[in-house]
C-alpha cells in the first residue's frame, strides 16, 4: 500500500499536467511533475478537510478526484525507452546516476526517522495528523496543530500522514519513500529542462554532477523539508525560464504552482514565491493582466488559507520574534568567515561553488544578454535573502552554531547548477570577424595571406 | 606519506550533525578543497602557457570554458573518492538495519535504551494514563518520548497529579516497579 501512497498523487498530478501540457512535454517530465504537483494538491485538500470537519480517510480523499478521470482522455497513449541509441559514455553516466538514485532509495528505506528536526517539524505532527485523522485545529487540544513546531506550513507532514492512511500503519520506515521519489523528481525535471537546449550527454552530465552533491543525496535520504524545497524551487525558476522563452502561459501556471508549494512547504518558501513573482513581474509588469492573475492565483489556494488560518489561530510568523527591528538590522561581521568556510572549504557541494563563482566570471555578459539572467535574478535573489539574514539578522547565531547555512543552500544552488548547465558548452565557440588561430587549418590560412 | 593517504581515505563517519555540514576530507588540517583549488590554479596556468607556447590567440571565455572543464573533471574525482563514504554508510546500516522488525529498526536509533522503555511504558500503562515523566535534561530525549509514545500513552502531568511515575536514565529509582530496563522504570504512583 506505500506504492498506492506514492503512485495516487502522482497520477493525479499527472492527469493535471496532460491537461495543461497535452503532448508538448515528454511522459518522463509528466511524471517527475505530476509528483510534484499531486503531492501538493493532496495536502491542500487534506487541510481544506480539517477546517471543514471532515476525518481523514483514503476514501474520502481519493473520491473527489475521481472527477478527474475524465482527463485520462489527455493522457499519453504510447511510452517508449530505450537506450538503443546511447553512446557508451552516455550509458555509463545514466549507470552512474542510476547507482546514487538506488542508494538513496536503500539509506531512506532501511531505518525510521531519526532527526531532531524531522521529529519535531514534520514526524510528530504527522503521527497526530494520522491518529486523530484531521488537523487538531483547536488550541485547547493536547495535540493543537499536531504539537511540535506548530508554525511550520503543513505540506510535509500532511503527505506523511496520507502514506500512514495509505499503509493504514505507523510505519516511520516506508513512509520515507516519498524523499527518494522526490529526489528522482529533481533530478527528471533537471534533465528534461537541460535537454531543451543542450545535447544528451551534457544533460546527462550535469544530472550526475546535481546527483553527486554531497548535501543533496543525504538530504534525500532523511526527513527534513529543505531539500523538498529545493526541488519545487528549481521547478518554479525552470518553468519561469520556458515562459520567458516561448511566452507560452502554460509555463507560467506551472511555475506558479511549484513555487506557490514552497509557501506550503515552509516558511522561507514565501520569500521563494514572492521572489519568483518579482523576476516575472520585473519583465511582465502591467502588460498583461492575465498573466499577472495566472501568477497569482495558486498563491491563493496553496499560502494565503494557511497565513490566514494562522493568524486566526494566534501564531506567531517565524521562530522567534523576526519583527523586533533591532534584531534585523545588526551586522555580524563574524558570520563572514563562517560563510566562505562553509560554502567553499567543506565537502557539502563538492565543487560547485568555485564552479558558480567561475561561471560569473567569465559568462556574466552571456547570462546577461539572454533570458538566463532570469534564472540568475532568481538564484541571486535568494542568494541575497538568506545574505541578510545571516549578516544582518539574529540568524547569525545560527549559523555559527552551524544550524542552517548549509541547509538554506540545498534550496537554491541546484537552480546555480541548472543556470552552469545551460550556460557552458564543452565546445569552443567561434566569434565573428576573429581569426581564430588556435586551429591548425586556420593558422595555416593566416599565413599564407600573410605571404 | 602514509599519513596523506590515510587522511585521504578516511571515512567520515555518519553522524546527525552531517545534516548540517559534511566536512570531507581533511589532509594535515586542511580542507581537501585547498589542495583541490591549488591544482586546478596549476593545470589552468600550464594550459595558458601550453597555449601560448603553441601560439594560440588568447581567448577570455574559452579560458572560462577550460577552467570549467578541468573543475568538472575534479569534481568527478571527489565524487569518485565520496563513493567510498557511501558505501561505508550503506554497509554499517545493512548490518544495524536489514532484516529486522520495525520495533527493532526504532531500537538501533539514537537514544540507547530509549525505545525499549517506550516499549516498557506502553506494556505497562493504560491507553491515557497520566504519567509523571523523570528523564535527562535533554531536548532530544524528551521530543523523542513524545514522538513516540503520543497521542496514547503520553498524558504527561505533575506528580501530584499523576497515576504512574516513569524514568529514563535518571539516577534513581523507586524501591517497586511494575518494570525495569537497562535505561528505565515504570511504577504505579
Amino acid at each position: 500500500m506505500i506504492l498506492f501512497a506514492v503512485l495516487f498523487p502522482l497520477f493525479i498530478g499527472y492527469l493535471i499536467i496532460c491537461f495543461i501540457y497535452r503532448q508538448s512535454i515528454s511522459f518522463l517530465e509528466k511524471i517527475a511533475l505530476g509528483f510534484l504537483v499531486g503531492t501538493s494538491f493532496i495536502t491542500v485538500q487534506m487541510f481544506a478537510y480539517s477546517i471543514v470537519g471532515i476525518k481523514f480517510s483514503v476514501l474520502s480523499i481519493i473520491l473527489p478526484w475521481c472527477l478527474l478521470l475524465s482527463l485520462i482522455g489527455f493522457a499519453d497513449k504510447k511510452v517508449t525507452f530505450g537506450f538503443k541509441d546511447y553512446k557508451q559514455i552516455e550509458i555509463l553516466l545514466v549507470f552512474l546516476i542510476l547507482i546514487k538514485v538506488l542508494y538513496v532509495f536503500f539509506e531512506a528505506l532501511i531505518k525510521p526517522v531519526v532527526g531532531f528536526d524531522s521529529l519535531w517539524n514534520f514526524s510528530l505532527r504527522a503521527k497526530i495528523f494520522f491518529f486523530e485523522k484531521t488537523v487538531p485545529l483547536f488550541s485547547t487540544h493536547p495535540y493543537f496543530l499536531g504539537a511540535g513546531m506548530k508554525s511550520y506550513p503543513l505540506h510535509l507532514p500532511l503527505l506523511e500522514a496520507w502514506n500512514y492512511l495509505s499503509m493504514n500503519t505507523w510505519d516511520d520506515v516506508q513512509m520515507k519513500i516519498i524523499f527518494p521519489v522526490y529526489f528522482c523528481a529533481l533530478l527528471i525535471i533537471f534533465y528534461q529542462a537541460l535537454l531543451r537546449e543542450k545535447s544528451r550527454i551534457q544533460s546527462l552530465f550535469f544530472v550526475f554532477l546535481l546527483s553527486s552533491l554531497p548535501l543533496l543525496a543525504y538530504h534525500a535520504t532523511i526527513e527534513y523539508a529543505d531539500f523538498v524545497l529545493g526541488t519545487y524551487f528549481l521547478g518554479a525558476v525552470i518553468y519561469l525560464y520556458e515562459f520567458f522563452k516561448s511566452r507560452d502561459v502554460k509555463h507560467l501556471f506551472v511555475s506558479s504552482l511549484l513555487a506557490a508549494s514552497c509557501g506550503w512547504i515552509k516558511e522561507e518558501g514565501l520569500i521563494l514565491y514572492l521572489i519568483c513573482f518579482l523576476v516575472f513581474f520585473a519583465c511582465n509588469r502591467f502588460k498583461s493582466f492575465k498573466n499577472i492573475a495566472v501568477y497569482l492565483a495558486p498563491f491563493f489556494v496553496f499560502i494565503f488559507p494557511w497565513f490566514v488560518a494562522r493568524r486566526l489561530l494566534g501564531l506567531e510568523f517565524g521562530n522567534d520574534t523576526v519583527f523586533e527591528i533591532e534584531k534585523l538590522f545588526y551586522f555580524h561581521q563574524e558570520t563572514i568567515g563562517k560563510i566562505l568556510y562553509k560554502i567553499f572549504l567543506t565537502d557539502n557541494w563538492h565543487l560547485f561553488p568555485i564552479a558558480m563563482v567561475v561561471l560569473l566570471i567569465f559568462y556574466f555578459k552571456d547570462i546577461m544578454s539572454t533570458n538566463k539572467k532570469y534564472i540568475l535574478a532568481c538564484f541571486a535573489l535568494v542568494w541575497g535573502f538568506f545574505m541578510y539574514l545571516y549578516l544582518f539578522t539574529y540568524n547569525a547565531g545560527m549559523v555559527m552554531s552551524d544550524i542552517i547555512l548549509s541547509r538554506n543552500c540545498l534550496v537554491y544552488f541546484p537552480v546555480g547548477l541548472y543556470l552552469i548547465g545551460l550556460t557552458f558548452s564543452i565546445t569552443r565557440e567561434k566569434q565573428p570577424g576573429i581569426i581564430d588561430n588556435s586551429h591548425p587549418s586556420s593558422k595555416k590560412r593566416t599565413e599564407k595571406y600573410a605571404k | 606519506m602514509l599519513d596523506f593517504l590515510d587522511d585521504f581515505f578516511a571515512v567520515e563517519q555518519m553522524t546527525a550533525r552531517m545534516v548540517n555540514n559534511i566536512n570531507g576530507v581533511i589532509i594535515n588540517d586542511l580542507s581537501l578543497n585547498v589542495y583541490v583549488f591549488g591544482m586546478i590554479f596549476l593545470v589552468v596556468v600550464l594550459w595558458i602557457f601550453f597555449d601560448f607556447y603553441k601560439n594560440n590567440f588568447f581567448n577570455f571565455k574559452d579560458l572560462g570554458r577550460k577552467t570549467l572543464i578541468i573543475i568538472f573533471i575534479f569534481w568527478a574525482l571527489m565524487e569518485i573518492r565520496t563513493s567510498q563514504n557511501y558505501i561505508s554508510y550503506a554497509e554499517n546500516d545493512y548490518k544495524a538495519f536489514f532484516g529486522k522488525t520495525l520495533d527493532q529498526k526504532r531500537a538501533e536509533t539514537p537514544t540507547t535504551g530509549l525505545y525499549q522503555f517506550v516499549q516498557l511504558i506502553k506494556e505497562k500503562t493504560p491507553k491515557g494514563a497520566k504519567i509523571k515523566f523523570f528523564s535527562l535534561n535533554d531536548d532530544f530525549v524528551k521530543m523523542k518520548l513524545k514522538y513516540y509514545l503520543a497521542p496514547t500513552h503520553f498524558n504527561q502531568v505533575e506528580l501530584e497529579e499523576a497515576e504512574y511515575v516513569a524514568g529514563y536514565g535518571v539516577n534513581f529509582a523507586p524501591r517497586y516497579v511494575l518494570g525495569s530496563t537497562s535505561y528505565g522504570w515504570v511504577t504505579k504512583k
